[in-house]
């Protein structure tokens, strides 16, 4: 055990760690900060995350038929509400503006009728307005739905899965641009945690071979078994190092405010995509998360066998750079990022890992037999 | 012939080919990605055959006329005899049309392309309305409100403005806007090949510069040959015969690199008759505004411009992680310095308020510079909206690094290994 905890601290030693700590800083910055504060980027797409989150609160997490025509007399009283307004204001009365039909019915090209709307929507920001189109957006997803998922079912199997779809009960309410957010985020975080994980792994065996101590740890009582202590050491740190990256996200992601659509099935009437798997968005977010722990493992294991087989730090990084690229490639295809979508088969995605997670372990394994009767000198 | 045994090093390294090799099969899978528009494109290139690329009277008649048979083609074929169609697409988007084609495949293909060849027609019909109707005072402001510039970055802006206003009129007399080119709006091939395949080059090749600089300025202290070869007669003098060795291989791999795969976009995408079209013609629009160079050039001008930037910020580079080096001397730990420097040149900028003028003076450095090369020598990036942006930027570079490089090989010399 002791060798093991060595190895951890020679893996994260200050100099690593301000390193990987920097990257990072400078990744968050570009990649990930957007997602975080800008969300939900602007309107109308704030006010639909504000209506979605009174409808949770009123109807659960689902909305069925019946409830739909409550949503719809809710419209309708906010109609009242907008038209009040308009005839609270001399210039739109002036103009012949005094209801919200009118109001979405005006001549743009005109100068006058550009300019107040200009300034209800814009200059204003009149809430009613935009609240109303929010739910003009939401009724038109929900009338929608059963045409809009028919096409789209063809090539999913499971029957019952299926049938649900067709039958157009698809009630769940959670807005697209939601999971968007997220699948933007752990993306760029899936990114950021595999290159740290390189970083910091792939020293594990190159320094000590580099200082020749190599020959005089083989020549311990331990000996040879260091590899698998080594082995062990950065399967823990590529671990804590993604612990530490997952547990900061979740808690930046805790302020995003979604908490509230976690039970809503991903499949809901205002998705883009469908999946292959009926789940919810929490059970989704933890998909994605053990994807994440399982790429960080497979990259651990990679780095350090390379770190073992290769002989100097410039073909190191130079054999990691297209591994990292085609990694990257997946990640943004499918590995994390629209994690069992359809426009991918399944089983792509479930081969992939696999073939990765067996990729990793059978070098390892390799690696291990030859390590106990290789040669050293 | 110490040079020689310094190339023999890096020569001998594999991996550097290997990577290379993986580059150049990126690469080539990028260019092929929008190899299905080469049909479309293809058609530009038989309406310069017949009547050059340049837009002016003549040809606009003698482009109409022959439009005009096609139309007349379009009605003969059309199923349904009571309309009249004035262009291909709207015997297209006929739906009657579409919903009972009888075109046999030769014909439908005809129609495809001509309705191809519309596009250019009308939009050549339109292209001295859209140059009236540019206000690039209007763009300035949007611009402004956009990014959020106040004060006297705003200034700035709106004065640079003022001085690509007078850059569009002398395009405009020029006629440089009036010539035939692949359509920006729908093929995007400006910003595929100088911003997509570039950016990818850019990057890739940095990466090799890095790399190799750092791995052949660290050989001795990574292989504990250090206290032998600084010891020599040579001695630190060696350095220099690094930094040359450096030089040649990053000068190849650029080469290498470069030629394959632009070599391979040509191939592929046929250019052969739009060398001598200028870079700021109307067809090259993608955004709302037109690319408007500062300067009067050709494609051909602009694209040898492109690679020589490319390869004047590998050049930097280059010197950037020599420097490194010598300091750090140690490849793994450079490389992911230069990294962090990479982020920080792109970052920083972005931390100074949008008042003050430091915003531009921030952007010249190496690492922004790379990232709009599509934009480079136009007046249309926002921060990078001066005329001599990109030649103020590398030549101020270069003189820095060159002082800066000059003081590290002085103090390697006297330094205590």
């Amino acid at each position: 055990m002791r060798v093991i905890w060595y190895e951890i601290r020679k893996l994260l030693n200050w100099k690593v760690l301000g390193l990987v700590l920097l990257i990072s800083l400078l990744f968050f910055e570009l990649f990930l900060r957007f997602d975080f504060e800008h969300f939900p980027n602007g309107r109308p797409l704030g006010d639909i995350f504000n209506v979605t989150k009174q409808m949770i609160n009123k109807y659960g997490q689902e909305m069925d038929e019946k409830e739909f025509q409550d949503f719809k007399e809710t419209y309708k009283e906010e109609v009242d509400r907008a038209n009040a307004y308009l005839q609270s204001r001399d210039d739109f009365v002036e103009a012949g503006v005094t209801t919200y039909e009118q109001f979405t019915n005006m001549d743009y090209e005109d100068k006058v009728a550009n300019e107040l709307f200009e300034e209800v929507m814009f200059e204003k920001g009149i809430d009613v307005f935009w609240e109303l189109q929010s739910r003009e957006v939401i009724m038109e997803s929900y009338e929608v739905r059963k045409e809009f998922f028919k096409g789209e079912t063809a090539q999913i199997d499971d029957p019952e899965w299926k049938r649900k779809i067709l039958d157009g009960s698809i009630n769940e309410i959670l807005p697209s641009f939601v999971v968007e957010n997220y699948n933007n985020l752990i993306t760029m975080l899936s990114i950021l945690i595999i290159l740290s994980v390189i970083v910091v792994v792939s020293r594990i065996f190159i320094t000590d071979q580099r200082n020749n101590t190599l020959y005089l740890q083989y020549t311990t009582n331990i000996g040879r078994k260091l590899f698998k202590k080594k082995l062990i050491a950065s399967m823990i740190t590529s671990f804590l190092i993604t612990n530490m990256y997952i547990g900061a996200f979740l808690i930046l992601y805790s302020f995003n405010g979604t908490q509230i659509f976690f039970e809503s099935s991903l499949q809901s009437f205002y998705a883009n995509t469908v999946n292959w798997l009926d789940i919810t968005f929490f059970q989704y977010i933890y998909i994605t998360i053990i994807g994440v722990y399982l790429l960080a493992f497979v990259v651990a294991a990679i780095a350090t066998y390379l770190s073992r087989t290769v002989s100097n730090y410039i073909s190191l990084i130079g054999v990691q750079i297209p591994i990292a690229v085609v990694l990257i490639l997946l990640i943004f295809e499918y590995l994390v990022s629209n994690l069992f979508n359809i426009a991918y088969p399944m089983y792509i995605t479930i081969g992939t890992y696999i073939g990765l997670i067996a990729l990793g372990a059978a070098i390892l394994t390799a690696r291990w037999r030859k390590e106990r009767k290789i040669d050293i000198v | 012939m110490i040079v020689k045994e310094e190339l023999l090093k890096l020569i001998k390294m594999p991996i550097i080919s290997i990577v290379i090799l993986f580059f150049i099969a990126l690469n080539i899978v990028i260019v092929m990605s929008n190899s299905y528009l080469k049909e479309e494109l293809s058609v530009l290139s038989e309406l310069v055959d017949t009547y050059g690329y340049e837009i002016n009277e003549n040809m606009m008649k003698s482009f109409g006329k022959d439009y005009q048979d096609k139309v007349s083609w379009i009605n003969e074929i059309a199923p349904n005899e009571k309309e009249i169609y004035q262009h291909p697409s709207e015997l297209l988007l006929d739906d009657s049309f579409q919903y009972e084609n009888r075109l046999n495949h030769k014909d439908y293909q005809k129609l495809l392309k001509y309705s191809v060849i519309e596009n250019y027609y009308v939009s050549a019909q339109e292209i001295d309305k859209k140059y009236d109707s540019i206000d690039l005072g209007g763009s300035a402001e949007y611009l402004i409100s956009t990014y959020g510039f106040t004060g006297h970055a705003a200034e700035v802006i709106r004065e640079q403005y003022q001085k690509l206003g007078l850059r569009l009129d002398e395009l405009i007399d020029n006629g440089e806007h009036k010539n035939l080119f692949f359509i920006g709006k729908l093929y995007k091939m400006h910003s595929f090949l100088f911003r997509h395949i570039g950016m990818a080059l850019i990057f890739e090749l940095m990466i090799l510069v890095v790399l190799i600089t750092a791995a052949i300025t660290n050989y001795e202290f990574e292989h504990r040959t250090t206290l032998v070869t600084y010891t020599t007669k040579r001695g630190r003098k060696l350095i220099i015969d690094k930094f040359l060795a450096a030089m040649i291989t990053n000068g190849c791999i650029m080469f290498g690199l470069i030629g394959i795969t632009l070599g391979f976009f040509f191939l592929t995408y046929d250019y052969s008759r739009f060398w001598n079209v200028p870079i700021s013609n109307f067809f090259n629009t993608e955004m709302p505004l037109p690319y408007i160079s500062w300067w009067n050039l050709s494609f051909i001008e602009y694209f040898i411009f492109f690679v020589l930037f490319i390869i004047m910020s590998q050049l930097l580079f280059m010197g950037i992680s020599f420097i490194l080096s010598i300091y750090i001397k140690n490849t793994y730990l450079v490389f992911f310095t230069f990294i962090i420097l990479l982020g920080l040149g792109i970052t920083i900028p972005g931390f100074v308020p949008l008042s003050s003028s430091l915003v531009f003076l921030l952007q010249c450095n190496p690492f922004a510079f790379i990232l709009n090369p599509h934009e480079w020598l136009m007046g249309n990036g926002p921060f990078t909206i001066y005329r001599y942006y990109e030649l103020a930027t590398t030549v101020v570079w270069t003189f820095f690094l060159g002082a800066v490089g000059s003081y590290t090989v002085y103090r390697f010399y006297r330094q205590q290994l």
